[in-house]
């Protein structure tokens, strides 16, 4: 069963390009260019196997929502200045079951670490299970 | 009657100004002719958004020419803005579509080009020294 979710994580299954729910859930935003350089890619491998190594669960309930967007597609516009980003950025925004959202910031932590995968998935893990706190 | 005088002569001061300042620009980098004469040019392209590592690589390889090669007119840094249309050019000669580093050289009339993109983005934030020193040590193999 977990390798089955493993495989659909890294297809992208889970993967939405808008919000779809109203229950308490933290939504995992990726926002990248059209022309991705290597550390980018490379975040969003890391941050993809964190998710399937320690949030499989969570991914396949939709407790956590995967959302890898090109911020420069206009329909990605609004969320991508909603956050106040300007290049490549990653962002875990909790909503609570009242529909409070709290964002968190992590593309300075994501660039620094990015080809220190034991670091990256470590760190990333922390910040995911912090926001999934406030979801409770 | 002054003061239209002096209306007028700040309208006069604000286009000479404006035309100063197109001709200042920087020449279009697919002319870069120039540039194919030297025995090494570091190509450093991105796009109008530049993350944390990307800028970090064009901050390294202009810093390794400008220290190493300091007075050295076969050795140049070039920053390429790859959205720009007037680059297409330049960007399809090297294949490159986004953030990348391509050292050119001559080596007596043949041109030769090594991309080392992987190698600069994952050094750059890590490692600024490895990649610094792995830019010198090639320019410095084809002088």
């Amino acid at each position: 069963m977990k390798r089955i979710l493993i495989i659909l994580i890294m297809l992208g299954f889970f993967t939405s390009s808008g919000n779809s729910t109203t229950e308490p859930h933290l939504d995992i935003y990726y926002f990248h260019a059209t022309h991705r350089c290597p550390t980018c890619l490379k975040i969003e491998a890391n941050a993809r196997k964190t998710l399937e190594t320690y949030f499989s669960e969570d991914v396949l309930n939709q407790k956590i929502i995967i959302h890898m967007l090109n911020f420069e597609e206009p329909e990605n516009a609004t969320l991508f200045n909603k956050f106040e980003l300007y290049s490549s950025s990653l962002v875990l925004n909790a909503v609570d079951k009242n529909g409070k959202e709290t964002a968190m910031n992590m593309t300075d932590f994501a660039f620094t670490n990015a080809y220190d995968e034991d670091a990256f998935i470590k760190g990333l893990k922390t910040a995911i299970d912090k926001q999934l706190s406030l979801l409770n | 009657m002054k003061k239209a005088y002096f209306i007028l002569s700040v309208f006069v001061a604000i286009a000479m100004l404006s035309c100063n300042n197109t001709n200042t620009k920087e020449p279009k980098t697919s002319g870069s002719d120039s540039l194919n004469t030297k025995k090494a040019v570091v190509y450093y392209f991105h796009g109008d958004r530049r993350c944390k590592t990307c800028i970090a690589v064009g901050e390294i390889a202009e810093k390794s020419v400008k220290e190493n090669f300091k007075g050295n007119t076969e050795v140049a840094f070039k920053e390429v803005n790859t959205d720009l249309k007037e680059n297409a050019a330049i960007a399809e000669k090297f294949q490159v579509s986004g953030s990348s580093l391509a050292l050119q050289f001559n080596n007596n009339g043949k041109e030769v080009i090594e991309d080392i993109t992987e190698f600069a983005f994952m050094y750059a934030l890590t490692n600024p020294d490895t990649l610094k020193n792995t830019i010198v040590g090639k320019i410095k193999k084809h002088l």
